[in-house]
C-alpha cells in the first residue's frame, strides 16, 4: 500500500513538473516582451530595461522558474497585465462558470453515453446504435469549436430557438443570489424559476457541444463493454435464475460494464478542460477557458501558466479519486484473489 | 414425427410423466452463409426421476443443446425451428417475461465453466438471495436474518462448510469447486423439476467432482427431478445416468438406456468413443480417440455427417448421399435407436467389421 501511495506520488509530481516546465518554457519563446506589453508602445528603453528587471526577465530561465514555482505555491500567480488584477482572483471569480459548465457537459456525456449504449446493446435498437455512433463519429473527429459555431448557426441564427453567444444569462436578467455560484442551481435555491430556464437555455448549447466529445469516447466504451459482459456466462446463470434478459443486463451488466469506464474519467476530465477553451470562447462563456483565450491573445504568461499547471492538477486529482473509487467499487482489488 | 420412449423409464408407471419433450430442435449460430447448425432435428424426452446423460466430442452441440432448452443461447444463437415444451408450457411460445417465469420456477441450469457462473462484483450472500427471492415462493419477503439461515441451509446442502465466512465473499475469493458448488446452491434454491446440468464437473478435481455428482444425485432423487447431464465422460456417464443420447455433429446418432448403449454400442461413432474392448468389470470402458476431426457445422449437410471419419461406411454411396435417419434397432430391445444406414437392425445391430 505504501509502495503504491509512493508510486502516485512521486507520477503525479513528474507531470506537474514536466507540464510547468513545458509551458514556462514554450512561453519565454513565444517572440513577446511583457515589459513592453505592461508599458505600452510608447515606454522608453531605460523604462522597458527597468520593468524587465522588476519583472525578473533578465535572470536566467532556471531561476525565473524557481521564483515562479515559488510563487504560484504562496499563491501569487502574477498579475493580468491588462487589468493589473491578480491572476489567482481572475481564475476563482472565473471558476464557477467553468465548473457549471463542465458538470452539465460530463451530465449529458455520461447519461446520454449510457442510456444509448444500453439502448443499442441491451434493447437491440438499430435506430439508436446508428444515431449514436453517427453523433460520437462527430464528436471524437471535429474541433469543438467548429461544432459549437454549427450549433449557434442553426439553433440561434436560424431556428430562433436558443440565445446566441451572450454569456451565462440573457440581457436584462440579473444573476440568482450566490450559494453555489452555478446560477441554474442557484435560481433553484431561490426559488427564481424565470432565471433558471433562462440559465438553462443559456448553457445548453455550450454543455452540449463541449460534451459530445466525451460521449462519443464514453459510448464506444461502453457499447463495447457491454456488449462483451452481455455474453458472460454469469449473465446467462442469472437468466437461468428467472431474470429477464433486460433485467438481468440492468442489475448485473450495466455495473460491471461500468468498472472499464471509470478508468477512462481522468481522460475525459482532460478532454473537456482541453475543450472547453475554445467552446467558452466561441459562446462567450465567462470561465476561466475565455481568459486564457485572451490571455494568448495578448501574450500574458501568468494566466496561460496558472491555467496548465492547474489542468495538470485536475487530471491527478481526478485519477487519484478514480484509482480509489476502484477499491471501493470492485472487490476483485480489495483482498487478493485465491486463484 | 417419432417419440423417443426410453425403456427402463417407460416401464415404470412412476416415471411415466414427461418433464421435458424436445422435438425437432434446431439450433443456430450466427446468419447468412456464416451460419453454424449447432444441433440439428433434436428429439428428446425426459421422465420424472430419469438422469439422462448426452455425450459427445467437443463441438458435437452439447451446450447448445442443453443453452437452447431455458433460451439462454446468447446474443448470437438462435432456436431456428422445433419445440420446447417444459412441464406441459411450449417455452418457444412464450414472451421473455414468461419464459422467465418457467426459468424461475421450473428449470434449472448449471452451466460447464463455474469461474465465470458468478458476478464477479457481487457477494456470494447477495446472489444466492437473489435466487432465493426469484425461487422460493414467500422468498421475496424474507428479511435479512431469516434470509441468512434460508442461504445458510442452502449452501450447506451444496456441502459447503464455513457457510457464514462464504456468503460474505466474492466469486474471485473462491476456488472453481466452491463456485461451482455455489452455481449449483442457486439453481436448486426452488423447487425446479428440470435440472440442466452442462458439464458441471469438467473443470474440477476427481475428489469435487465425485462429491457434486452424489449432490446432484441427491437433489434429483429426493424431488424426482429429470435431469439433462451433459458430459463427456464416459466413465461418469455410465455410472450415474438411466438413459444416454449421444451426440455428434449437432445430431443424436444413437441413444438407449443406459448400461446398454455402454456395454454394446452400435454407431460406429459411439463404437469409437466407447472403445470396443471390454474392461475385466464389464461395465466401463475407456473413451479413444477417432480419427479425423469433428465435422465443420457450417457446410451444408449431405449424407451422414460421420461418413469422412467412419470405417463402415466411408465411400459408400448411400452414405455420401443420404441423411441417415434416428431408427430403432429392435434387436437390441426397445429403447435403443441409431442413425445408421448400414447397420442390419434386425440382428442385434449387425455390428460391423469392427466388432468385439
Ligand atoms: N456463441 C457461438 N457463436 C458461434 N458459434 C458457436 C457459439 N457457441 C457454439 N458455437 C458452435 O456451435 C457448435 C457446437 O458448440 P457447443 O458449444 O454446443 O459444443 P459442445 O458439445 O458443448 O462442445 P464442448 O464439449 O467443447 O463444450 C460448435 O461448432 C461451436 O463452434
Ligand atoms: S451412415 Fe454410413 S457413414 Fe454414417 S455412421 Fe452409418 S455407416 Fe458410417
Ligand atoms: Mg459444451
Amino acid at each position: 500500500m505504501a509502495h503504491t501511495i509512493r508510486a502516485r506520488l512521486s507520477g503525479a509530481i513528474v507531470t506537474l513538473f514536466i507540464a510547468s516546465v513545458a509551458v514556462f518554457v514554450i512561453l519565454r519563446m513565444l517572440p513577446a516582451d511583457p515589459a513592453r506589453l505592461i508599458l505600452g508602445p510608447l515606454a522608453s528603453a531605460a523604462a522597458l530595461q527597468h520593468e524587465r528587471a522588476v519583472l525578473g526577465l533578465n535572470q536566467p530561465l532556471y531561476v525565473q522558474y524557481v521564483d515562479y514555482v515559488v510563487g504560484f505555491v504562496h499563491g501569487n500567480w502574477g498579475f493580468d497585465y491588462g487589468t493589473g488584477a491578480p491572476v489567482l482572483k481572475e481564475v476563482v471569480t472565473r471558476l464557477p462558470a467553468s465548473l457549471e459548465l463542465g458538470f452539465y457537459a460530463m451530465l449529458f456525456a455520461v447519461i446520454g453515453a449510457l442510456a444509448g449504449a444500453v439502448a443499442s446493446v441491451g434493447a437491440r435498437s438499430r435506430v439508436v446504435d446508428s444515431v449514436c455512433r453517427a453523433v460520437a463519429f462527430v464528436g471524437l473527429g471535429s474541433p469543438p469549436f467548429w461544432i459549437g459555431l454549427m450549433a449557434l448557426v442553426l439553433f440561434a441564427e436560424y431556428l430562433h430557438v436558443l440565445p446566441g453567444p451572450v454569456g451565462r444569462l440573457g440581457v436584462g436578467v440579473s444573476a440568482p443570489p450566490a450559494t453555489t455560484h452555478f446560477y441554474t442551481w442557484d435560481a433553484l435555491i431561490a426559488g427564481q424559476w424565470g432565471t433558471f430556464a433562462n440559465a438553462m437555455e443559456h448553457i445548453l448549447l455550450p454543455a452540449l457541444t463541449l460534451g459530445l466529445a466525451p460521449f462519443g469516447y464514453l459510448f464506444r466504451l461502453l457499447r463495447h463493454s457491454l456488449r462483451e459482459v452481455s455474453d458472460e456466462d454469469f449473465l446467462l446463470v442469472c437468466q437461468g435464475k428467472g431474470l429477464t434478459r433486460w433485467q438481468a443486463l440492468m442489475r448485473h451488466g450495466v455495473p460491471n460494464a461500468l468498472l472499464p469506464a471509470l478508468t477512462a474519467l481522468g481522460l475525459l476530465v482532460a478532454q473537456l478542460v482541453a475543450g472547453s477553451v475554445l467552446v467558452e470562447a466561441v459562446f462567450n462563456w465567462p470561465g476561466v477557458g475565455q481568459l486564457v483565450v485572451n490571455s494568448v491573445l495578448a501574450r500574458e504568461y501568468g494566466v496561460v501558466e496558472a491555467f496548465v499547471i492547474l489542468s495538470a492538477l485536475a487530471f491527478i486529482a481526478v485519477n487519484l479519486i478514480v484509482d480509489s473509487l476502484y477499491v471501493v467499487i470492485d472487490p476483485r482489488l480489495r483482498r487478493p484473489s485465491v486463484i | 414425427m417419432r417419440v423417443v420412449t426410453t425403456g427402463e423409464v417407460a416401464r415404470d408407471p412412476a416415471h411415466a410423466e414427461a418433464v421435458l419433450v424436445v422435438k425437432e430442435l434446431t439450433v443456430e449460430y450466427g446468419e447468412g452463409v456464416g451460419a453454424v447448425v449447432a444441433v440439428k432435428d433434436v428429439n428428446m424426452t425426459i421422465g420424472r426421476g430419469e438422469k439422462r446423460g448426452v455425450v459427445g466430442e467437443s463441438g458435437s452441440g452439447k451446450t447448445s443443446l442443453a443453452r437452447a432448452i431455458p433460451g439462454l443461447l446468447g446474443r448470437s444463437g438462435r432456436v431456428v425451428g422445433g419445440s420446447i415444451v417444459v412441464a406441459s408450457t411450449d417455452l418457444r411460445a412464450l414472451s421473455e417475461r414468461a419464459s422467465a417465469q418457467v426459468r424461475r420456477t421450473a428449470v434449472s441450469v448449471v452451466f460447464q465453466d463455474p469461474l465465470n457462473a458468478l458476478d464477479p462484483v457481487r457477494s456470494i450472500y447477495s446472489q444466492v438471495a437473489e435466487a432465493i427471492r426469484l425461487r422460493r415462493p414467500g422468498g421475496r419477503h424474507l428479511r435479512r436474518p431469516r434470509m441468512r439461515s434460508a442461504i445458510g441451509a442452502l449452501l450447506e446442502e451444496c456441502e459447503i462448510a464455513d457457510v457464514a465466512r462464504v456468503m460474505k465473499q466474492y466469486p474471485h475469493e473462491l476456488s472453481g469447486g466452491m463456485r461451482q458448488r455455489v452455481a449449483i446452491g442457486m439453481a436448486i434454491a426452488g423447487d425446479a423439476t428440470l435440472i440442466i446440468a452442462d458439464e458441471p464437473t469438467t473443470a474440477l478435481d476427481v475428489v469435487t467432482q465425485s462429491e457434486i455428482l452424489h449432490m446432484l444425485d441427491r437433489v434429483v432423487s429426493q424431488r424426482s427431478a429429470a435431469l439433462l447431464f451433459i458430459t463427456h465422460n464416459l466413465a461418469v456417464v455410465s455410472e450415474f445416468c438411466d438413459t444416454v443420447s449421444v451426440m455428434y455433429g449437432g445430431r443424436i446418432v444413437e441413444e438407449g438406456s443406459c448400461r446398454d448403449v455402454v456395454r454394446q454400442p452400435v454407431h460406429p461413432y459411439s463404437r469409437g468413443l466407447i472403445g470396443a474392448i471390454p474392461t475385466i468389470a464389464g461395465g466401463r470402458r475407456e473413451l479413444v480417440g477417432i480419427p479425423g476431426d469433428p465435422p465443420s457445422l457450417s457446410d451444408l449437410e449431405r449424407g451422414c455427417r460421420f461418413e469422412p471419419r467412419c470405417y463402415l461406411g466411408h465411400g459408400v454411396q448411400v452414405c455420401c448421399a443420404q441423411v441417415p435417419g434416428l431408427d430403432d434397432v429392435p434387436a437390441m430391445g426397445s429403447s435403443r435407436s441409431v442413425r445408421c444406414h448400414l447397420i442390419d437392425r434386425s440382428s442385434g445391430g449387425g455390428l460391423g467389421p469392427a466388432a468385439a
